[in-house]
């Protein structure tokens, strides 16, 4: 819309404009036709702008929608079929439902049964290439507008994860039943074992570092929202043009930190801050999974080798470990068991 | 804003049901015993309101060591009680009707008589499940007290009044993979489970409270990758252990630094002494579902049988019922013809290998004094 600050309104004084598309600048470089309409919606205006589209879709767009549908549609219906094609019990069992990777026997093997990790491995295929041609359509988007590509690679390092969880440490372990299940209890669930399993992820340091850039993110993100909103008053909401030229907002904004904390970031530098912590959190995350079992057995006697953490006292002596017992006891097969002669005590 | 009612209507909703539909459980009700270092995340989490009521186990006190006249004092085909006296036969009857099916009477086991004129010696299929699980508890009070105590169990301690206890589980159905094995296999959830902690699969029940896998070795000993692997150090395995540790923690009520160090579950010397309790609750519950429960399956009533036709089996809900100690037992009264090695029985495995863990398994108290505090 050539843009113009007279424009703004906020959230209090807003007044919604209807009308032809705003002016846009011109896209460059090789692009396919955009889907010429748009609307307005008076509730999406109370979020953001009011009006939707033009639309860009291109062939990644269109392909990235279709592997996300086949892989959304592979998971939904193997939960549909779980649950007998009840659409009540679907809904009861959906948060329970799972589609798992093929068993630790299958090793790397990519064409095991369908039933046995063979939808796994497809609806795995399908997400990736949903979500990596995704990544192109945000690249070449942010190409076409001559803007930098921040928020493609900010979304390569969530693939990042994402990869090495499903994966890149799979493939690294020698199985792919290292990998979580798609479900939503089901990949939780996972979460707990693996951490269980591996000694515990709270000693991996990069778990720690994850957790840190994860926690400092939100906190970051409340003191950014914070002191925008709290300098809006004086025009802090046009963050572009206090980068350029500080006003009053920018002024009252970084001195309220030097008052609080003794340093500012300034109106160009916190996104900086905002940026490195997001993505900082996915690749500290990403390095702590591919080091679990490829590297790390057991990460609590990793971080007590190291002198991570102090070794307790206990108000209880130590506990001696009981010599396990050789339970032998076959077990008759259901509906199979031994007459009642054979019970307890033999019947006398 | 002409939507401003509905969507005000809408969060009131919201909010209505948030306040009134899950069963919220508040912070302020919830009682924290802390008992390891300070921030070393020790704690017995408790809801107080959890501990007030429960089910008390009806006694019968033997006034006078005499007969029931009712009886004549006569008892025949004595299998399991030969060595009581009628007087104390008579009162363990009492109470075990009054245990286990305190409203359908002796009749109950006795074939449905009632009456001067029954046949109490007359046998009847329910009758002789009751005098296996007679067996049992005689069974369990001589040779199980590395885990029951001098609290010991009575028919109550798992019945509770009810014919059936509330907790049990049956052998697992394989899930049958949909659209003749092309849709990926189910998992073993019991969906059709009316709470939450009856809904976790029966696999590892089977696997470690049945065929007596040992439910250990799923941590690595070592730091690094390259050392001997452990049998159960692979994440199938390893859910497997948790859900188990999950149905033993809901049993009794309490959350895992119950018995283990909350930084390091495999490590003995670190854990509380009470893990020593929970080992021999495995390998007791591992015994009686070998010896006694999945042998009853011939003899077992349609309303003790699972999906495949086997006898309810045990788990550690089925005495403990959300308590850490259950209720009933001996440790007012006392009844002598529920404790005997009247039964050639092996001895207990647990108790031969370990002779020290007597001592320590009897009820240890983890006290909140700090050692790092002095």
């Amino acid at each position: 819309m050539g843009f113009n600050y007279s424009y703004y309104e906020s959230f209090y004084s807003q007044i919604q404009l209807r009308g032809d598309v705003a002016g846009e600048p011109p896209m460059q470089g090789q692009n396919e036709p955009r889907i010429e309409k748009h609307f307005f919606s008076y509730w999406m205006g109370k979020i953001g702008d009011p009006q939707f589209g033009p639309f860009y879709l291109g062939w990644s767009g269109i392909f990235s929608l279709l592997f996300g549908f086949a892989a959304f549609e592979i998971i939904g219906l193997n939960f549909a079929a779980a649950n007998g094609w009840n659409p009540i019990r679907f809904l009861k069992g959906i948060i329970w439902d799972a589609v798992d990777p093929p068993p630790a026997s299958n090793g790397l093997h990519l064409f095991p049964p369908l039933a046995e990790g063979g939808w796994w491995l497809i609806a795995g295929f399908c997400l990736t290439v949903s979500v990596i041609l995704w990544w192109v359509r945000l690249y070449r988007r942010s190409r076409a507008l001559g803007m930098g590509v921040h928020v493609a690679l900010a979304f390569g390092c969530a693939i990042f994860l994402f990869l090495a969880l499903g994966i890149i440490r799979p493939v690294l372990m020698g199985d792919f039943s290292e990998a979580p299940p798609f479900g939503i209890i089901p990949h939780l669930n996972w979460t707990a074992t693996v951490s269980v399993t591996y000694g515990n992820w709270y000693y991996n340091p990069f778990h720690m570092l994850s957790i840190v850039f994860l926690y400092g993110s939100t906190m970051l993100f409340a003191m950014h929202g914070g002191t925008i909103l709290a300098t809006a008053r004086y025009g802090a909401e046009r963050e572009s043009r206090e980068i350029v030229d500080r006003g009053t907002a920018a002024e009252r904004g970084a001195l309220f930190w030097r008052w609080t904390m003794g340093f500012n970031a300034t109106f160009e530098s916190i996104h900086r801050w905002a940026w490195w912590f997001a993505v900082l959190t996915v690749i500290t995350g990403g390095i702590g999974v591919l080091l679990t079992g490829t590297v790390v057995d057991n990460w609590y006697l990793w971080g007590m080798k190291h002198g991570l953490v102090t070794e307790y006292q206990y108000p209880y002596a130590p506990t001696p470990e009981p010599v396990d017992p050789v339970m032998t006891m076959p077990v008759a097969a259901p509906g199979t068991g031994p007459v009642t002669g054979a019970l307890v005590g033999g019947g006398q | 804003m002409k939507y401003g009612p509905i969507i005000f209507a809408i969060a009131l909703a919201v909010l209505a049901f948030g306040i009134l539909v899950p069963p919220w459980i508040l912070p302020t009700n919830v009682a924290t015993t802390q008992t390891g270092p300070d921030a070393s995340a020790m704690g017995l989490y408790l809801d107080v309101r959890d501990e007030a009521g429960g089910p008390v186990q009806p006694e019968f006190l033997p006034a006078v060591a005499q007969a029931n006249p009712a009886t004549g004092g006569g008892y025949s085909n004595l299998q399991v009680l030969g060595g009581e006296s009628p007087a104390e036969i008579d009162r363990t009857m009492l109470a075990l009707t009054a245990w286990v099916a305190p409203k359908e009477g002796c009749g109950f086991c006795h074939g449905g008589q009632t009456g001067p004129n029954a046949n109490w010696a007359a046998d009847y299929p329910r009758k002789e499940v009751a005098r296996q699980m007679l067996r049992m508890v005689r069974d369990v009070n001589a040779r199980w007290t590395n885990h029951v105590g001098q609290q010991g169990v009575t028919c109550f301690s798992c019945h509770q009044g009810q014919p059936v206890p509330r907790h049990k589980w049956f052998t697992p159905q394989e899930p049958e993979p949909p659209l003749g094995g092309m849709a990926g296999k189910p998992r073993e959830w019991h969906t059709k489970a009316g709470t939450i902690r009856d809904f976790f699969p029966s696999q590892p029940e089977q696997l470690y409270l049945l065929e007596g896998k040992p439910a250990k070795a799923v941590q690595a000993r070592q730091a690094l990758v390259g050392g001997p692997v452990p049998e159960n150090h692979n994440l199938k395995a390893g859910e497997n252990v948790y859900i188990l540790m999950m149905q033993m923690a809901q049993a009794l009520n309490v959350n895992c630094t119950f018995c283990h160090q909350s930084r390091v579950a495999y490590d003995w010397s670190q854990s509380p002494p009470n893990r020593l309790n929970g080992y021999s609750g495995i390998k007791m519950t591992v015994d009686l579902n070998q010896r006694v429960f999945s042998q009853l399956t011939p003899i077992a009533l349609p309303e003790a049988k699972g999906p495949l036709g086997d006898a309810a089996k045990i788990n550690c809900g089925t005495c403990h019922n959300q308590r850490q100690k259950p209720a009933g037992g001996m440790a007012s009264v006392y009844y002598p013809a529920l404790v005997g090695p009247s039964v050639p029985a092996p001895a207990n495995p647990v108790a031969a290998a370990n002779p020290g863990i007597w001592q320590l398994a009897r009820h240890p108290r983890v006290g909140p004094v700090q050692e790092a505090r002095r």
